[in-house]
């Protein structure tokens, strides 16, 4: 076959960016490989451009379906196959959130499920709070932490997780929420940085018109952030967010955006 | 089982080279987060080369078990964590689209046209990341030509010979117009990091 046949037009070094684009047929890559172990320049050019063929894996994130995870786990390790049931998956989401340590202080004494109506009546709402003021424990939530983004979009891949988007006039939030594992966090773009000692602050609104915060972050230097919310989803209403001292734990200012349901 | 989650050693989270290397040493809960630190990238590139669900999933698993068994092989000083593990997916998501190339008749699926990504509520969170719009403004400083062949070879899963059939060019003139778009892809993301 021409498979063996040595074609005198083609530099192998000339292959390096299609066996970094994996574009190159079986032919080619085996030139390439055999190439590839004696070419410090091809090694470099490899190197060096690795990095920038990973960013375009980067333009689009999808959260995959748990089963995946279950199917992947169940392949490799045999044992302990997650039943696909709401109770298995509070359980995965409580190991993981143990695992996180002091990040997520999960409420394990207090599971439930939030009915599958209400969840999806979330709607969203603009302005609504105007029963802020009313006295409630404090509730000291400052979380931010690296990989709190990442506990978010965990918390976004749960079977049950809802999201909503917050009307904000400069930049991005939405609120994810999954109430199987009482969880609710922020991940937000694009947001103006807050004036000096003021941050982001979130505030859980409860069913008996009462407030208490949820926590309070301050945008990275992209205008990005994530939290996970402190805030037991039981008896809430919604959540507002206002700009002000992380320290109050009353709201002194109207809110900027807010969620209900 | 063998390894359960330890509540212990969560004090510091740990990055995801030493991720790799705890589970080239059998640690199964280590492997558990590294996939669910890259799952939503790796699943949203496969989606994009195979659209369809079903065989991004199973290219996704493909490529997180070879992640599995090869973490031995994982490098930190030659790539990052995250372009090692999406090179991997990249590869199994581009072999699989060749196969059922293969399976159907020769021209039909990359005339296809584009097909909807899919667009629940959780797509629409994670399209929210900086990172991504980072990348989509470094592609658009590209020419359309450069834009179309990085598409073509990365996304669609063709080869450099099929791109320059398909755009009717030299051989040549596809490994080129690929290795400038890469070059020049590079320095935009440098100049917006
Ligand atoms: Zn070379």
């Amino acid at each position: 076959m021409t498979n063996q046949e040595i074609d005198p037009t083609t530099d192998p070094h000339d292959l390096v960016t299609g066996y970094l684009l994996d574009a190159l047929d079986q032919h080619e890559l085996q030139r390439f490989t055999d190439h590839l172990g004696d070419c410090d320049y091809c090694q470099q050019a490899i190197a060096d451009l690795s990095e920038t063929v990973a960013d375009l894996a980067g333009t689009s994130r999808v959260v995959p379906p748990q089963s995946v995870e279950d199917k992947l786990m169940a392949s490799l390790f045999g044992d302990e196959v997650p039943a696909p049931s709401t109770s298995a998956d509070t359980t995965a989401a409580v190991e993981q959130g143990e695992s996180v340590g002091e990040i997520i202080q999960l409420d394990s004494r207090r599971r439930w499920v939030w009915p599958a109506a209400a969840a999806a009546a979330f709607v969203l709402l603009a302005g609504l709070v105007t029963t802020m003021g009313l006295n409630q424990s404090n509730n000291e939530a400052q979380l931010l932490a690296d990989g709190q983004a990442q506990l978010v979009l965990d918390l976004a891949a749960s079977p049950d997780a809802q999201s909503m988007k917050m009307n904000l006039a400069e930049g991005e939030a939405t609120v994810v929420v999954s109430a199987a594992t009482n969880q609710a966090g922020v991940l937000a773009t694009d947001l103006p940085a807050p004036p000096t000692g003021q941050k982001y602050h979130v505030w859980t609104i409860k069913d008996d018109g009462s407030v208490t915060s949820a926590g309070s972050f301050a945008p990275d230097s992209d205008g990005s952030a994530a939290l996970i919310l402190q805030t037991q989803l039981a008896d809430a209403t919604g959540f507002a967010v206002t700009v002000d001292d992380p320290s109050l734990t009353q709201p002194t200012s109207a809110p900027i955006a807010a969620v209900n349901f | 089982m063998q390894s359960e989650i330890s509540t212990d050693e969560a004090e510091v989270d740990p990055s995801a080279d030493q991720l790799l290397a705890s589970c080239a040493a059998g640690d199964r809960a280590a492997f558990q987060k590294v996939y669910r630190m890259f799952s939503a990238t790796a699943y949203g590139l496969a989606l994009r080369v195979l659209r369809d669900e079903e065989l991004a999933q199973d290219a996704l698993q493909e490529a997180f078990t070879q992640v599995w068994t090869e973490a031995s092989r994982f490098d930190p000083v030659r790539a990052s964590a995250k372009a090692w593990i999406m090179t991997i997916v990249h590869r199994r998501a581009v072999d699989r689209v060749r196969r059922e190339e293969a399976d159907r008749r020769r021209g039909q699926v990359w005339g296809a046209g584009q097909i909807e990504t899919p667009h629940d509520s959780v797509a629409e969170i994670v399209e929210l990341n900086a990172e991504h719009r980072r990348v989509r403004s470094a592609l658009a400083a590209l020419s359309p030509i450069q834009r179309q062949a990085l598409d073509l070879a990365y996304t669609r899963g063709m080869t450099q010979t099929q791109i320059a059939q398909q755009l009717d060019i030299p051989l040549g003139t596809a490994k080129t117009r690929l290795r400038d778009a890469l070059q020049r892809l590079r320095q935009e993301m440098e100049v917006t990091a």
